[in-house]
């Protein structure tokens, strides 16, 4: 059981982002409604398939430690989907689509300064022109060049709303 | 011989009462007729309708009472005078054949003066009966007519009632349909122009915001002194992280 603890544990660590629990929430669904009838080679098929990439890896192994039977492969299934929701989200809205790359420095840097159990929604917003948004538990903070640009202008802001209105007629 | 001129006697007082009889037919039926085409003469109200039938009855039926009865006082009139002259015409007959006695003659004016009688009785009879039948007949008349104005009032009362109902009813659902149109006229102006606006708005504050975009990026180069590339962006990311966790932003 502590295994089976260990490798659910692996795998939320591997989630990234929401839409990666989303993904892995399908592939948890799909796989529980085959699970009396279907053979190993086809789990580890589906598993390439669906999963995503991040967390490949850890479902392989984790797919490998189970247990034959699927009473128990359910049971493991049903903790690993609580555990997947119970994570919190971190909203963060910046300029660019993010790549891999910037996620990962991201989530990286959040799991080091923050802590576990936090997963990235990351929204691209052209509007924030750089830096990012976040919102969080409820709450909401702005650190984006948009607003440092305004703020810039905020003395000046009638003048610079004719000027964009001017360009805009 | 007298039984003879008896029976002339007769036969031709017969005659005139039965002439008689036939124009006083006559008569009333062309004072009915008078009457019964006033019925179809057209109304101009409900009331005026009643109140002009009745006094037109009234009229027609007082008119016809007294010709009747001027008729019959007449036709009595007449009666008498043909047998006076039936009389004097079977004595003259009766004298100028010289075959009169004064049993035959006294004979002749009883049986003539019984005839007179029998036949001014009859007559009298008869004029009474159709005085009778007459005013029964007026009667009936009278009150079929009022019935028939009566009915044709109430049924030009009733129409004209209808009518106005139906013209009314009509109005109001016409004033309804309107309203309606109008209302959904208005309402369909009213949704057009709101779309408009909202396209107008859209499509403004797409322009604004291409504008204050494309500004803003000159700007943002401005500031930063230089274009803000894929690296930049990450390093303001990653900036704009370290300023939450410095404000306590992630610390519930």
């Amino acid at each position: 059981m502590k295994e089976q603890d260990a490798g659910h544990n692996e795998i939320v660590d591997t989630i990234r982002t929401k839409e990666e629990r989303s993904r892995f929430l399908a592939f948890i669904e799909e796989l529980a409604g085959r699970l009396f009838r279907i053979s190993k080679e086809d789990a580890i098929r589906i598993i390439q398939v669906r999963v995503p990439e991040c967390a490949v890896a850890a479902t392989m192994r984790a797919v490998t430690d189970l247990p034959a039977d699927p009473e128990t492969v359910k049971g493991v299934f049903e903790k690993l989907e609580r555990a997947l929701l119970a994570l919190r989200i971190l909203r963060v809205d910046v300029a660019i689509s993010p790549t891999d790359a910037v996620i990962e420095h991201m989530f990286s840097w959040v799991r080091r300064e923050v802590g576990r159990g936090i997963i990235l929604d990351v929204i691209c917003d052209r509007t924030v022109l750089g830096g990012a948004r976040f919102v969080f538990e409820g709450r909401y903070r702005e650190y984006t060049l948009a607003k440092k640009i305004e703020k810039f202008f905020e003395n000046d802001r009638e003048y610079i709303s004719k000027k964009f209105l001017h360009h805009a007629s | 011989m007298v039984q003879a001129f008896a029976d002339i006697a007769v036969d031709y007082i017969i005659f005139i009462a039965f002439f008689i009889l036939v124009m006083l037919w006559f008569v009333i039926k062309k004072i009915f007729l008078k009457g019964a085409q006033s019925e179809h003469t057209p109304p101009s109200s409900s009331a005026d309708i009643l109140l002009r039938a009745e006094e037109k009855a009234l009229r027609v039926f007082n008119s016809a009472d007294a010709r009747a009865l001027k008729i019959v006082e007449e036709a009595d009139k007449r009666a008498v005078m043909i047998v006076g002259d039936a009389d004097k015409r079977a004595a003259e007959i009766i004298h100028s054949a010289e075959l009169s006695g004064a049993d035959i003659r006294k004979l002749l004016e009883i049986s003539l003066q019984e005839v007179v009688k029998k036949e001014s009785t009859r007559l009298s009879s008869v004029s009474d009966e159709l005085l009778a039948s007459y005013r029964t007949s007026a009667d009936k008349a009278q009150q079929a007519y009022m019935r028939t104005l009566e009915v044709a009032s109430n049924t030009i009362t009733g129409d004209a009632r209808e009518g106005m109902l139906r013209f009314q009813k009509f109005l109001e659902e016409e004033m309804a349909r309107q309203q309606n149109l109008l209302t959904q006229f208005i309402q369909e102006r009213r949704d057009g122009v709101l779309r408009d606006i909202v396209t107008y708005k859209k499509s403004s504050l797409q322009k604004i915001d291409e504008s204050i975009y494309g500004i803003l990026l000159l700007v943002s180069k401005e500031v930063l002194g230089k274009t803000v590339d894929t690296e930049t962006h990450q390093e303001l990311i990653m900036h704009a992280l370290d300023s939450a966790k410095k404000e306590n932003f992630f610390t519930i």
